[in-house]
């Protein structure tokens, strides 16, 4: 530890800063403060940081950005990263509040706390940067001042008086949940804890002696639940909710949960504390605890509270949120002839919807372009443009496009509804592929793409989500979405950037006009994902990615995976040079080369 | 004469409670299947109401453990449940249930399905 | 011509507001109180001047004598930046939108919640019908109520507004939700006659064998009417929960359908979310 180390505390609150800037300073920390990730990033890289302590939210960016720009630099890499989450401002739903926690963790935050306003937080934060940093930290920094007593911060009891009173009343409230089928989860807060079981406030209204479950969420995304009873009732806050106790099963689980939320509130033994510390380091489940998880078929069972029509909130920006809360206002509504059934998915530039078409009584996929993009009349233009060649390409490996109107200034598109799944789903479980069904796969493709680039459209985002499998196993390209008309002047140009990373052409990076060699190199790309099991070129960033796919040398696919033939390998490495004159230049050349490595 | 009301729900015990009283049975009653056997235990029992899903002991395994005690075997059960598909009444039934009714039920169909299930020597 | 009722707005929202409306809708404004009664309306979009705890209050009560009716409600502030909505949309509100944000982007969002609902598929019907019927049936056997099914709508999520609900998760070959879900007057109402007893005489835990028995009930019978379709399903342990604002998932490439009932003029829903797992995307 560098001993002119310091502790950054970043919050937009300039109240908050001072008043923890100050208790901490006063405890002997030498403290930095800033308001956004900017000024932030200014003391990074002039001091040097033991600790970064964050707010969810900065002034100019969000928590998460910020760490997540943090871990993928490898300077800071290091720094252990803590939230620190004031109630004050944000006041989320448990699922949410879980699923930020577990974000921060699985980011690489090495912890999570939230000023509930009921504790003294500066309290609650030196604890646990004790935890976090070695015991001499204080001492080695400059501003030694009176280190505080862990003896008289401690409100709990200690280890003696814990076996002789074992109720145990939390700090703050602590979130559990409770179910009574094992499928639907119920949140609660812990109002009361001992070895025995816990007393929590919730809305399950469960009866005596009935078994439920009860289950905490550990970092790593992974549940510990366990078996218990419900011994006590009574309603609480009539009729909004009620205080249950549970008495716990014996049991392995009720051990962990007990010892996890016993952590949580702080009232760990003072012997225990270094294991905890060892523990906060590596805040991953062990495989030793790994047996009492959810079983990944049981997790899938669990409901999901993330909107998916919103879940694109944080990585996009408020314009991407207005346009989801827009696809979201169309959820079982009727458009001209068609009804929106349920949401599949949003993209840049469209909301995707299953459909019903209630003339001709079959499902379609309605695609509602943007209202930002179908208000811009060049981009209506461009669309309407789009729609005729698109609708021009009658090919059994294209999906459809059957009609286009508008709704007011919104445009959607009434498209081919492709029962089935994406390249890229079939890839997460790719014991399903064998290595003739993805070479059957490649040349149904690039044989698609020949059709398509002999009436001169360049697809422009060839990526492994873009090729779907339906249910008969027929292989369809979809979202020619940006697929633009190659008429030489090389004018329009796709709205915001290029297509997928992972799979993008250095040309495309480069915003030169594209060609079909562009298609050939993304093509490569994507199959060379589909033999390998991994990308070409990974990174942390999108900057890192196109870095790479603008200068690093390929590993050639033979060596990823040894049980292509020679031949294959070759010609994904034609497909992905880096100049595209040094690719093939037509499907044609392509798709004979391929032949001859089947046969 | 005696019944037992067997069932979680004492909703659903009142219920059967007000209709059986009214027929002239003493209804005794019994929130799980474990309370079930050790009523039976005290004897003098015509007839079981019982429900499928109940903690700690189930209707089923309840029917299993009369049909294989001799003091027991030839009590009448009526399973009540609100799973009322053709596979589920003939487990019942093989199981060593008398009769089967689903709910929801008129206190006239309880009343027909009582009636079905106990020997005409044996009713109040 | 849409009807939307504007609550609370200062004259000068009022004109913000202008800019953000779509051709073929009336606003008609008010303070809030107690008694609004907002059946008639296509909308209702409430001001929020500063964020303050009554407005979670507002909201729940507005939501609440939309009795089980899709109703949108706008929850609209002038904040700059993106305030946490969830809170809100727990408490009942539908959407939260601020004028700091484009009047376009506005202006679409409202214009997409005034488009009338879609009536079901042909296919839904096939599955919504027994429990339209079923659910009738069970009430009219074991309370003696006539209960008349009002209308569906369809969510992609299952968003819980009554006072005490019975949730039903299904396995099987379909895999869903159901959740019936009742203010209290009308649960206790509904279990007395059940038990041809006196109100006074509902505790809680008669109240949750209620509840519980009549989503095991509807399950149950449903159930049945599947054999060898689709959609059968097995169920589990119905779950009793109190209190309005709770949401049970979301739900990708699928549905839920919200069936409201009227008994004596008092409301209640019950939300089916059911997916067959063969079922096309």
């Amino acid at each position: 530890m560098n001993a002119k180390s310091h502790l950054l505390l970043v919050n937009r609150e300039a109240r908050f800063l001072k008043t923890v800037s100050q208790s901490l300073i006063e405890a002997g920390y030498p403290v930095l403060a800033a308001d956004s990730k900017s000024a932030a990033l200014d003391l990074l890289s002039s001091s040097s940081i033991a600790l970064v302590i964050c707010d969810s939210e900065l002034s100019d960016c969000d928590g998460y950005d910020f760490l997540a720009y943090l871990k993928n630099n490898t300077a800071s890499r290091n720094i252990p990263f803590m939230f620190l989450v004031s109630t004050r401002f944000v006041v989320d739903s448990l699922e949410e509040e879980v699923s930020k926690i577990l974000k921060a963790f699985d980011m690489g935050a090495i912890d999570f706390i939230i000023d509930s306003m009921e504790d003294d937080v500066s309290r609650v934060l030196i604890k646990r940067i004790n935890k976090i940093l070695p015991a001499d930290f204080r001492e080695e920094s400059k501003g030694l001042l009176t280190p505080p007593s862990d003896r008289s911060d401690e409100s709990m009891p200690g280890p003696a008086e814990r076996r002789d009173s074992k109720r145990i009343i939390p700090s703050h409230a602590v979130s559990v949940e409770i179910s009574r089928d094992g499928v639907l989860w119920i949140p609660g807060q812990i109002t009361n804890i001992n070895e025995q079981g816990l007393k929590m406030e919730t809305s399950l209204l469960g009866k005596l002696g009935m078994q439920v479950y009860i289950r905490v969420p550990l970092p790593g995304a992974r549940y510990v639940r366990a078996e218990c009873h419900i011994r006590h009732i009574s309603i609480i806050r009539h009729p909004s909710s009620a205080e249950i106790g549970v008495e716990a099963d014996d049991s392995i689980e009720w051990i962990e949960i007990y010892n996890y939320i016993a952590k949580l509130m702080g009232i760990v033994k003072a012997a225990e504390t270094k294991q905890i510390a060892a523990d906060a380091q590596a805040p991953l489940p062990t495989d030793a605890s790994s047996g009492i998880a959810d079983r990944p078929q049981e997790r899938k069972k669990q409901y999901v509270y993330v909107d998916p029509v919103l879940h694109a909130v944080h990585d996009g920006s408020a314009q991407k949120v207005l346009e989801n809360k827009f696809y979201r206002s169309l959820i079982g509504k009727q458009l001209g002839n068609y009804k929106a059934v349920s949401f599949i998915g949003s993209g840049s530039m469209a909301g995707v919807f299953k459909g019903w078409d209630v003339l001709l009584e079959r499902h379609v996929a309605l695609k509602v372009i943007s209202y930002k993009l179908s208000a811009i009349p060049s981009f209506r233009e461009m669309f309407i443009r789009e729609a005729r060649l698109v609708s021009r390409l009658t090919h059994p490996n294209i999906a459809q496009l059957y009609h286009i109107d508008q709704m007011d200034d919104v445009m959607y598109f009434i498209m081919e509804l492709i029962n089935g799944g994406t390249l890229a789903d079939i890839l997460k479980d790719r014991n399903k592929l064998s290595l003739a069904k993805c070479l059957e796969y490649f040349i149904t493709t690039c044989r698609t793409l020949d059709f398509v680039s002999k009436q001169n459209i360049v697809h422009r985002d060839i990526k492994p989500a873009n090729i779907m499998i339906d249910d008969r196993g027929v292989l369809k390209i979809v979202d020619f979405g940006i697929a633009v008309k190659d008429d030489g002047t090389g004018e329009e140009r796709k709205p915001d950037g290029f297509g997928s990373p992972l799979y993008a052409s250095p040309e495309c990076i480069m915003g030169r006009p594209l060609d079909l060699c562009s298609d050939i190199y993304s093509l490569g790309a994507t199959f060379y994902h589909v033999f390998a099991g991994v990308p070409p070129f990974e990174g942390d960033s999108d900057e890192i990615i196109t870095a790479k796919h603008l200068n690093e040398q390929l590993v050639p696919l033979k060596k990823r995976s040894p049980m292509v033939s020679g031949d294959l390998s070759d010609i994904i490495g034609k497909m992905m040079a880096k100049k595209p004159q040094e690719r093939y230049q037509s499907y044609r050349a392509l798709a004979n080369d391929l032949t001859e490595v089947v046969h | 004469m005696k019944l037992i009301v067997a069932d979680d729900s004492r909703l659903v015990r009142g219920i059967v409670d007000k209709i059986v009283t009214a027929l002239g049975f003493e209804a005794l009653h019994a929130a799980n299947g474990k309370e079930t056997l050790d009523i039976l235990e005290n004897g003098g029992i015509s007839l079981v109401l019982l429900d499928w899903n109940m903690p700690v002991l189930n209707g089923m395994d309840v029917i299993k453990k009369m049909r294989s005690d001799d003091r027991f075997k030839n009590i009448p059960v009526l399973m009540v449940s609100t799973e009322s598909e053709e596979d589920r009444i003939q487990q019942v039934l093989t199981a060593g249930a008398q009769g089967y009714l689903p709910k929801p039920f008129t206190p006239g169909q309880l009343t027909e399905a009582i009636g079905r299930v106990l020997p005409d020597n044996s009713r109040p | 011509m849409k009807k939307i009722l504007g609550i609370d707005f200062s004259p000068k929202a009022e004109i913000a507001l202008l800019k953000m409306m779509v051709k073929d809708a009336y606003i008609q404004y008010e303070k809030f109180h107690d008694d609004l009664d907002i059946r008639d309306n296509d909308m209702i979009i409430l001001w929020m001047e500063d964020r303050h705890e009554q407005i979670d209050q507002k909201i729940c009560k507005l939501r609440y004598a939309c009795k089980f009716q899709n109703i949108p409600i706008i929850l609209m502030h002038e904040q700059n930046r993106d305030i946490a909505s969830q809170p809100f949309i727990i408490a009942g509100a539908t959407e939260v939108l601020s004028f700091a944000d484009s009047a376009a982007a506005c202006r679409n969002i409202i214009n997409g919640y005034l488009i009338p609902g879609r009536e079901p598929l042909p296919e839904e019907k096939e599955y919504l019908d027994p429990f339209i019927r079923n659910t009738r049936h069970i009430l009219k056997t074991m309370a003696g109520i006539d209960a008349e099914f009002k209308k569906v709508y369809f969510s992609n999520t299952i968003r819980i507004f009554g006072d005490v609900s019975g949730i039903m998760g299904l396995s099987g070959i379909s895999e869903g939700t159901l959740a019936v879900t009742f203010y209290w007057d009308l649960a206790k109402t509904i279990i007395a006659k059940m038990m041809s007893t006196e109100e006074d005489l509902i505790d809680a835990e008669l109240i949750h064998d209620g509840v519980s028995e009549i989503i095991n009930m509807i399950s149950g019978t449903t159930k049945k009417d599947f054999v060898g379709k689709p959609y059968h399903f097995e169920i589990t342990l119905p779950s009793v929960i109190v209190g309005p604002g709770h949401q049970i998932g979301y739900f990708q490439n699928t549905t839920a359908a919200v069936l409201i009932f009227e008994v004596d003029g008092q409301s209640f829903a019950l939300h089916v979310c059911i997916k067959p797992k063969t079922a096309a995307v």
